[in-house]
């Protein structure tokens, strides 16, 4: 038989039935705990409800729901009937989701039932599923034509399972298309060298449509381990309080994560008891490292690194070489291979900075629909990081910059081109260039850099309305910049950099 | 109480949802759920709650019940009066 997620979640349903497999720490307690047999029940629901909906192989399917209970059991469903999924994030406005519909052609949307909702959206179907609590009728599965012991056992190897899109511009989006081979290859990895089992319990805050998250929920369904659904990064005091529970055995944050724990929290005055806790998201400062390492030292930090076309992980630095290696984001995770090339492609000695490049059964098919940017980043099956980097005598890869124009803002990754797209809509605009900029709480965070048409007023306020009402709130601008012209080459690319230097008008 | 309601909601309206529409800002809608704050919104609600009403937020107190809505706000600034 074929092992896949779907079938590794129906064989755990029955090998640890009773275990739990999500906790949704927002939920009262009495009914936040969904043992693996429960969310195999539910997904078996969901599953018919699908089916009955004219759910088929190959027909692609938006799940548009934050971290929940339903939110797995919908893709677990999706999946099991080979469904192609695309994830996004809860709070997307409508212009966001019809890019992805019209990139996809997605022509089913899930989302979660709310009273109030005021956005209706008449370009694509939508299914709002129950609460996981509400009675889903006790006949359901009279006309059930799913063969119950089979779940999992048709979908091949090469299915495409996810498309997560890393930029949602409608110039050119970019659709990382993972098969069911690319997302089982990563999680066996990741269970192996987190040394995973069912014995797991991991606080998780990191969203699930998002490449981190992804890889943390499943990689704990495939080892049985609990994924227990934090409280947002909001309210970080609740975060360090809920660590604090004694069935927690590990966390998983990007810098910022830390930063804020470290900072606004009691972590520090109250410092968890965990197996383990991974970085990953951008570099850590050695400081911070050194800061967890004093606070936890009985808990093995892992620093890693990845990315979204390579499913998710691509390297971790085993935590005895922490401090050795400092710097350092490790060696290959299980099944992956990492090398270093010269801009001509040529395989460099250690110690030579190139471009970094991976291959492995992580890695993505490509971006979905858009061969010529697949082109550029996937050669003869390796995978062109865009990163910069040299490999040590013993292997270890340290990273020196990034080539992407992508912002890092908390646990988020940004595209500012989707951003640029939006606010050059607005009448009053002659140009805008969006770029991050140093934030000691975020990483970083968004700027919008403007130049006014002729004859127009600035408005700061309008501008932001127009972003808050067409953009999930992580892609909003916190900053905005007037400026008398964009600084470009003589080619008429905007030099970016250059920004921040610029004085505002 | 007529006034500091007044005071959070300019705030919130001016600062996040960018309009003068009290129609924008009903006083139980969840600043998490609505996504009108963020992490880094939050810390500067907790600002102006020192600013203005000279509130300390202690770390234990920086829950959602206790700054999730003008409501929430409203009862947390009361709770935490009464408490001086």
């Amino acid at each position: 038989m074929n092992m896949n997620l779907v079938s590794a979640l129906f064989k755990n349903s029955i090998s640890f039935s009773n275990r739990p497999a999500i906790i949704d720490s927002s939920l009262p307690k009495e009914k936040n705990t969904f043992s693996f047999a429960e969310l195999a029940k539910l997904t078996k629901e969901y599953i018919y409800i699908f089916q009955s909906r004219g759910f088929s192989k190959n027909s692609i399917v938006i799940i548009c729901m934050d971290n929940s209970v339903e939110y797995v059991a919908a893709l677990y469903a999706c999946w099991s009937l080979r469904v192609i999924v695309v994830p996004l994030h809860g709070q997307s406005k409508p212009n966001e989701i019809w890019k992805i519909h019209k990139a996809t052609t997605a022509k089913i949307l899930i989302r979660k039932k709310e009273k109030d909702r005021s956005t209706a959206l008449n370009f694509i179907e939508t299914l709002e599923t129950e609460s996981a609590h509400d009675t889903i009728p006790k006949d359901i599965f009279n006309n059930f034509t799913f063969s119950e012991n089979k779940f999992g056992a048709d979908i091949l190897t090469n299915d495409v399972a996810l498309i997560l899109f890393t930029s949602g511009t409608t110039g050119n989006p970019k659709g990382v298309t993972l098969t069911h081979k690319n997302l089982l290859a990563n999680s066996n990895s990741i269970v192996s060298y987190l040394k995973l089992s069912e014995r797991d319990h991991i606080y998780n805050v990191l969203p699930f449509t998002y490449s981190y998250g992804n890889s943390i929920l499943h990689s704990h369904i495939l080892a049985g381990g609990c994924v227990q659904l934090g409280y947002s990064m909001m309210y970080p005091q609740q975060i360090a309080t809920g660590l604090l529970e004694e069935k927690i055995t590990g966390f998983a944050g990007v810098p910022t994560t830390f930063h804020i724990l470290l900072n606004k929290t009691s972590f520090s005055q109250r410092p968890p008891k965990l197996r383990y806790i991974t970085q990953a998201g951008g570099r850590m400062s050695m400081a911070m490292t050194s800061r967890l390492l004093t606070l936890l030292p009985n808990t093995a930090i892992f620093i890693m690194y990845g990315q979204t076309e390579a499913t998710a992980r691509l390297t971790y630095l085993p935590p005895e070489k922490l401090l050795e290696k400092a710097g350092s984001v490790g060696i290959a995770i299980p099944g992956v291979k990492i090398s270093v090339h010269s801009a001509t492609g040529q395989c460099l000695e250690p110690n030579m900075e190139g471009e970094i490049v991976a291959y492995g059964d992580n890695v993505m098919q490509g971006y979905w629909n858009n061969a010529s940017a697949t082109k550029e980043i996937l050669v003869n099956g390796w995978l062109r990081t865009g990163d910069v980097g040299h490999i040590d005598d013993d292997g270890f890869l340290f990273l020196k910059g990034r080539h992407t124009q992508m912002i890092k803002s908390g646990a988020n990754r940004i595209h500012p081109g989707e951003i640029e797209e939006l606010i050059s809509e607005i009448d009053s605009i002659a140009e805008v260039a969006v770029i991050g900029i140093p934030d000691a709480l975020l990483g970083e965070v968004i700027a919008a850099y403007l130049v006014l048409r002729e004859d127009c007023k600035r408005d700061d306020r309008a501008i932001l309305k127009y972003c808050r009402e067409n953009l999930s709130p992580h892609k909003q601008p916190k900053k905005i910049a007037w400026v008398a012209e964009l600084p470009r080459t003589s080619s008429g690319k905007i030099k970016k950099h250059l920004l921040p230097k610029i004085s505002p008008m | 109480m007529e006034n500091k309601k007044s005071i959070l909601r300019k705030f919130i309206l001016e600062n996040y949802l960018y309009t003068e529409d009290e129609s924008a800002l009903k006083d139980d809608d969840s600043f998490l759920d609505s996504g009108i704050l963020d992490s880094m919104g939050i810390l500067e609600v907790i600002d102006l709650l020192n600013e203005a009403f000279s509130i300390e937020v202690e770390d234990d107190e920086m829950i959602p019940d206790n700054l999730d809505s003008i409501n929430d706000l409203l009862a947390f600034i009361k709770k935490k009066s009464l408490a001086k």
